[in-house]
């Protein structure tokens, strides 16, 4: 059964913060108890029945909504890659041949293989490259930086997967220079 | 009779931005908009670059529709559209064609207001959609981005307000994104500004980040500034705006008057601190004044940021070194405002100079397009050693307007990823990926909005609450004359 009545107009009597205020009021006591307050002209009174009574029903949702739960995307739009992922990008690489020319990340970032996600790669193992060819994207701080070859040769080794976190200084290509 | 100060309203767009992440949906703004329709606000601001991107990427709600629906319960009040020149609201430059059919949107779905910015104050580059949006019958608000650097002087800003009001604008905001303006500053700038504008109105939009915010705006009216951006008390200070309330009051208390219905503000402070406790948001706090941002002058959120990056790299204790760094770089490009996308240059290539021992070894793509001037024309010149380490001829500096580089791409995106429902929809593909804009679409085609146009009022949320716990076996409520709730199952 419900009764109510309110002023229905301007100047709540009730406004949604007070409503906030009882409510946490109500969940704060516990079940089985009765509450009664008053302060002038406010009245406030419940009854909570017992865990297990005859009239409980089930459990109440605790506490306010959460509604719009951040998504995984917004959880991960402002971080950075973690340690844990360079060690294990490190831990990925072989005895290098030091004949090999590495390039190497400027930076913390995230390594791309593509211009853009609809177009093919920079390059590809087998591929001769010039020294100011591109070879890959690194996105640091949300800016890209195109890396380039530095150094005429072929594409032997591309050690990094495509979209992935790299460290400073870790080897994104190898390439075997020309003479 | 007292000289009446309007107000403009940021709840809805730039105070989310800053206190909340962006994260203020149509769940939370629907139900209140029709009361803060009849508070006698100049505008209400709702979208802006942090909003557009936010909402369709991370809410998947579209902003076109949020305009729309706002539109139909916001009947008196004009609503405010932020416009990064040729970039609307990405990080992007457009051609001219997406931006001009961007501007026959806003006004279509219902946007009245555009203030119209140019991250860099290149005023070349806004001439396409200052005249664009003037032509389809919006408000044009011309903004200036407020910094500190010896470029900046009065005469600098007053010249392009000037030019601002002479391309259609009949409103100028200075927008203060890092709370760097003093009192002190505010006495010659405002005066400068009136006399460039002539009867055009001065605005002015100052973040309370360093604290002095309210004092700033209540001494800019009486040095002739007409209007001032303000945010509903929860969702003012911090990194956001000085609290409308308050200024209001003292505002009224200095022998100004405002439009404003102050016991309607009341109500829609206690909702929003309502939507803050139910969402788990924070309310902003009033923050102290720390000398220290007049040097770096970097936005709070993006100080936190860097250093966090910092860390990733074990350069947490070198932050000081990057700040100083960021003071020579912004030297050598120009002196650009500290504000997006330029902060991000500015601290991405301090990062990188610190990180790889010699610097501008490595320079950011954008920040190579910015330095051959696709961007348009910094403050002042980019350092003449630094354009030529990144042009390998002459002919690769460009000149003229950003949007004058950039090719049409409207016939491609239709004939390659249309068709469309509709324009609007064919300008979010020419801004995003369908990896993001298909998902906003699906989440679009299921959500009714409409369900939010009417807040529950307090009486009907405590009752839908009681009879949600199932526990209570009778409720009695009873505050002041003729209110009074009794309920028992």
């Amino acid at each position: 059964m419900v009764r109510e009545s309110d002023n229905g107009g301007k100047g709540q009597a009730l406004s949604y913060t007070d409503v906030l205020d009882i409510l946490e009021i109500v969940d704060g006591v516990g079940e089985g108890c009765e509450l009664t307050v008053d302060v002038g002209d406010f009245h406030l009174h419940f009854v909570k029945d017992a865990a297990g009574g005859a009239s409980a029903g089930p459990e109440p949702a605790s506490g306010p909504e959460r509604a719009v739960p951040e998504t995984p995307a917004a959880e991960t739009e402002e971080s950075a890659p973690t340690e844990a992922a360079e060690t294990e990008a490190f831990s990925a690489d072989e005895p290098a041949d030091p004949n090999l020319f590495e390039v190497e990340s400027p930076m913390v970032g995230t390594f791309y293989r593509r211009p853009a996600p609809d177009r093919p790669p920079f390059v590809e193992i087998g591929q001769d490259v010039g020294p100011d060819d591109a070879v890959c994207l690194v996105e640091v701080m949300k800016l890209f930086n195109t890396i380039v070859a530095g150094q005429a040769g072929r594409i032997v080794e591309i050690c990094v997967e495509d979209a992935t976190p790299v460290a400073v200084g870790q080897v994104l290509v190898r390439i075997d220079p020309a003479d | 009779m007292s000289r009446e100060i309007p107000v403009v309203e940021e709840a809805l767009r730039d105070a989310h931005q800053c206190l909340w992440s962006t994260r203020m949906t149509n769940e939370m703004m629907l139900p209140i908009v029709e009361r803060m329709d009849a508070v006698g606000y100049d505008a209400m601001d709702l979208i802006g670059g942090a909003v557009w991107d936010v909402s369709i990427r991370f809410l998947l709600e579209d902003p076109w529709e949020r305009i729309r629906h706002v539109r139909r319960l916001v009947t008196r009040t004009p609503l405010n559209a932020w416009v990064r020149g040729q970039s609307l609201w990405t990080f992007e430059i457009f051609p001219d064609e997406v931006v001009e059919l961007a501007m026959e949107r806003l006004a279509a779905n219902g946007i009245r207001r555009a203030t119209i910015y140019d991250h860099i104050n290149d005023m070349e580059g806004l001439h396409v959609v200052v005249s664009k949006a003037v032509e389809v019958g919006l408000e044009v608000s011309g903004a200036l981005v407020f910094t500190l650097s010896p470029v900046h002087t009065d005469g600098h800003f007053a010249e392009r307000a000037a030019q601002f009001v002479r391309m259609g604008a009949t409103e100028v905001v200075v927008k203060d994104p890092s709370g760097l303006l003093s009192v002190e500053r505010i006495r010659t700038l405002a005066p400068a500004l009136k006399k460039a504008i002539g009867d055009a109105a001065l605005n002015l939009h100052t973040h309370c980040m360093t604290g002095r915010a309210p004092d700033v705006l209540l001494e800019s009216v009486d040095y002739g500034m007409d209007k001032l951006h303000c945010a509903i008390s929860p969702l003012a200070h911090g990194a956001s705006h000085s609290p409308t309330e308050w200024i209001a009051e003292k505002l009224v208390g200095k022998g100004y008057s405002t439009r404003l219905d102050t016991e309607l503000l009341g109500e829609i402070a206690d909702y929003f601190h309502f939507v803050a406790r139910r969402w788990d948001k924070p309310v902003g706090e009033p923050v102290p004044f720390d000398p220290r941002v007049l040097e770096h002058q970097m936005p709070g959120g993006m100080i936190s940021n860097l250093a966090s990056q910092l860390a990733t790299v074990g350069l947490e204790r070198r932050l000081d070194e990057v700040l100083d760094e960021m003071g020579r770089v912004r030297k050598e490009l120009g002196y650009l405002p500290i504000v997006s996308p330029s902060a991000q240059f500015i601290a991405t290539q301090s990062v990188l100079n610190l990180v790889q021992g010699e610097r501008y070894k490595t320079i950011p793509d954008e920040l190579r397009k910015y330095i051959l001037g696709y961007y348009g024309r910094p403050p002042a010149p980019v350092d003449q050693n630094l354009v030529d380490r990144v042009a390998r001829k002459s002919s690769d500096v460009v000149t003229g307007p950003s949007g004058s580089h950039v090719p049409p791409v409207l016939d491609k995106i239709r004939k390659e990823r249309g068709p469309f429902e509709s324009d609007d929809d064919l300008l979010l593909a020419a801004m995003y990926p369908d990896e993001i804009i298909r998902p906003l679409f699906e989440a679009r085609d299921k959500a009714d909005y409409s369900a939010f146009y009417r807040a529950d009022t307090p009486a009907d949320y405590l009752l839908k609450e009681v009879r949600a716990r199932p526990r209570l076996r009778s409720f009695e409520l009873s505050a002041g004359a003729g209110f009074n709730v009794v309920y028992s199952h």
